[in-house]
């Protein structure tokens, strides 16, 4: 594969590839690290790419792999951000930036604390993914996919305290 | 609320992330690649040597029978570590593409091979010992050493050097074997989720 080429795709899905880091990975240079590791992996997959899935549920999978290779063996839980009470500034409104910051970190953090049969469906569930193209990135049915989705909603929910 | 309600507004929050650099991350992975090729190249370059090395002493007219059989052992258990290192290599790459159960698999796979590799290694130094101690004994023998600086200076030479790499190289092996068992472990549990 072409440098250009594979600078052109690191643009377009750096966004998934960052959100999908963050879903494993807490510590800022850590994360760095995880994604540096995501992007090489892609580069040694592409050549075996032959469209039989979107080019985005192909760099969603590997992203996916090299993150479950990432946390696998590790004992520590993963860490979660310390939510800084001084970001909620009551003084500019209901949404200001400083809550939607919290919310997206909250979000974060319940998404990271999943068990990861759960956050990886979670994870592309968030992307816009369809079920149909979840079961095809994780390699898993699509029904498989419809079981864990619930799970996790129920799971999210409790987490941010939006069960009752 | 419906679930699809739900999984809209979280979609919203998920995507206001930061997004990485994407022009740093192309550059950090170009040099990564340069790096993995220069470890590549020097682990080939020391296996080459060590190999060169070995079958000069077995081909060496002057060498003895004794020695010839030492190079043989050296031999066999140099090639047999460099089979099992790739072997716990072998797929890496492709396996990013795979799905997650085929991927858990390889895991489990390179885990064991791993495991076995660290054995072969740690049991390489008591049979290279077993073997290297009846060859080396006459030279070992103190009134062999006492009168002769030289081999005194090179047999204490010999064993601070094996001692400050011997020792540190079994205990990352023992580190090693201990976390491969406890990723196998995780990645058994993860599997049978998989398989529900």
């Amino acid at each position: 594969m072409r440098e250009g080429e594979f600078a052109a795709l690191l643009h377009e899905h750096a966004g998934l590839l960052s959100r999908i880091a963050a879903s494993y990975e807490a510590d800022p240079s850590l994360r760095d690290d995880l994604l540096q590791d995501i992007a090489l992996a892609l580069w040694k997959a592409l050549p075996a790419w032959r469209g039989e899935a979107a080019l985005k549920t192909f760099v969603a999978r590997v992203a996916h792999n090299r993150g479950a290779s990432h946390v696998i063996g590790r004992t520590r839980r993963p860490s979660t951000h310390g939510l800084d009470e001084d970001l909620a500034d009551p003084a500019h409104g209901p949404e200001s930036h400083a809550q939607l910051e919290q919310k997206r970190l909250r979000l974060q953090d319940a998404v990271r604390a999943l068990p990861l049969t759960l956050r990886q469906a979670v994870t592309l569930a968030l992307e816009g993914f369809s079920q149909q193209e979840i079961a095809a990135a994780l390699g898993i049915s699509a029904n498989n996919v419809a079981v864990r989705l619930n799970r996790a909603r129920k799971a999210l929910k409790d987490a941010l305290g939006e069960s009752a | 609320m419906n679930p699809g309600d739900d999984w809209t507004r979280w979609s919203d929050d998920w995507q206001r992330q930061p997004t990485v650099d994407a022009d740093r991350l192309r550059r950090r992975v170009r040099r990564k690649r340069r790096q993995m090729q220069a470890v590549l190249g020097f682990e080939w370059c020391t296996a080459l040597f060590a190999t060169g090395q070995v079958l000069r002493l077995l081909l060496d007219p002057g060498a003895g029978l004794r020695w010839k059989a030492w190079a043989g052992l050296a031999l066999l258990l140099v090639s047999t570590s460099a089979y099992l290192s790739l072997r716990v290599r072998r797929g890496t790459w492709q396996a990013a593409a795979d799905g997650m159960p085929e991927l858990l698999r390889l895991t489990a796979r390179r885990a064991r091979a791993g495991i076995r590799l660290a054995w072969l290694n740690i049991a390489s130094v008591p049979l290279l010992l077993a073997f290297t101690l009846p060859l080396a004994a006459p030279w070992l023998a103190p009134s062999r050493w006492r009168h002769d600086p030289a081999l005194e200076h090179l047999l204490l030479v010999q064993v601070g050097i094996n001692g400050v790499v011997i020792v540190p190289l079994l205990v990352f092996f023992a580190v090693y074997i201990r976390r491969q068992r406890r990723r196998l472990r995780q990645v058994e549990a993860l599997l049978r989720d998989y398989g529900e």
